[in-house]
């Protein structure tokens, strides 16, 4: 509405009041009262719409909110990559227990068959002994042999673990670039 | 995006998204709770906004889609909207005491927060964050009628209670 006058005014004022006014003429309303020159009979109607409308610079923004937001933002972005974190190193884990119970059957096979072998190689049973000195560095050395494997089967473990942890790293670095 | 270009993009629309709060809630708390849903939700999408030509509208309509939600889950204490029409009509007197010396707008949104819940929430959506009746009529579960009936009941009063508490002021 590029000229008001003052029946025009008065219609969309009733139908703003009944409520059956729409958005132009709202914004025709809130256009026209804020112009200096309006009708002063209409000088409630004019304060109350103007009022309404609000001064953006009227309402106090409190000094340190924006200070506060700032902190609020840096804390989102140091949970997101806690969060992602946290991921990665549940994937790692979550692995381990069947790493160490494959590792555990392997050692339980190869110390059952280095025992095998040694009954086989002397031709009698080895796991029996008459002197007390020989059955002790005997069990002495099945025991070295059992720490040693176990060793290797933990340091098998330590290699499949870097692996592992490589490999997530690589899905994750993929799975960001999406 | 990192949070420093967050901070540098969307930083600067917190005056304006606080200002527009203030009328919708009528209080700094939630006001500043509002605006901080409204950066939070922008930050959990930002990855899929793409390029914006203006970040300060971007956060307006951002923040009147939060308060239409806080709405949408307050609408249940709605009644049917036309029978409970309990606005307070206080005294001159009253009110002048009630709603302490204080600038036109916080005026205003005091007299709106006294309105019964239904012509409050209809009127803030309205004539404060400037919502299309179809946007309200999905946030309340209202019909088209009864928002219009509200919005005029709410609209008489507030003007009649304003322009009282004007002349009290006066006196």
């Amino acid at each position: 509405m590029n000229e008001y006058n003052k029946t025009d005014i008065r219609r969309l004022l009733d139908l703003y009041y009944e409520g059956k006014s729409s958005a132009s003429d709202e914004a025709a309303l809130r256009d026209y009262f804020a112009r200096p020159d309006t009708d002063p009979e209409l000088d409630d109607d004019k304060m109350f719409f103007n009022a309404l409308a609000g001064d953006d610079n009227s309402t106090k923004v409190p000094a340190d909110f924006e200070e506060r937001l700032s902190h609020a933002i840096d804390s989102w972005q140091e949970s997101e990559q806690k969060a992602k974190t946290t991921r990665r190193r549940f994937k790692f884990i979550s692995l381990r227990p069947a790493i160490g119970i494959a590792a555990s059957i392997a050692v339980l096979f190869a110390i059952g068959a280095m025992l095998l072998d040694n009954r086989t190689q002397t031709g009698e049973p080895a796991d029996t002994f008459t002197d007390p000195m020989e059955a002790y560095a005997e069990t002495q050395r099945v025991l070295t042999l059992f720490a040693k494997t176990i060793d290797k089967s933990m340091q098998g473990i330590e290699t499949a673990d870097r692996s592992q942890d490589k490999a997530l790293r690589l899905a994750f670095e993929q799975l960001n670039k999406i | 995006m990192t949070a420093d270009e967050f901070k540098r993009l969307f930083l600067p629309c917190h005056q304006q998204l606080y200002r527009v709060a203030y009328r919708l809630t009528g209080n700094r708390e939630d006001a500043e709770d509002i605006v901080q849903e409204t950066l939070m939700k922008i930050w959990n999408s930002r990855e899929r906004l793409g390029k914006l030509d203006n970040h300060a509208a971007f956060c307006m309509a951002t923040l009147k889609n939060v308060f239409v939600d806080s709405v949408r889950k307050n609408h249940a204490e709605y009644d049917s909207g036309l029978s409970a029409d309990e606005v307070t009509v206080a005294s001159d007197a009253d009110i002048g005491q009630q709603i302490e010396s204080r600038d036109e707008v916080d005026k205003v949104i005091g007299l709106i927060d006294r309105l019964p819940a239904n012509q409050r929430d209809v009127m803030k959506m309205r004539d404060i964050a400037d919502l299309p009746f179809e946007e309200i009529e999905a946030a309340t579960g209202l019909s088209p009628g009864n928002i219009r009936t509200l919005l005029s009941r709410a609209r008489k009063k507030i003007k009649e209670q304003y322009i009282a508490l004007l002349k009290y002021e006066r006196i």
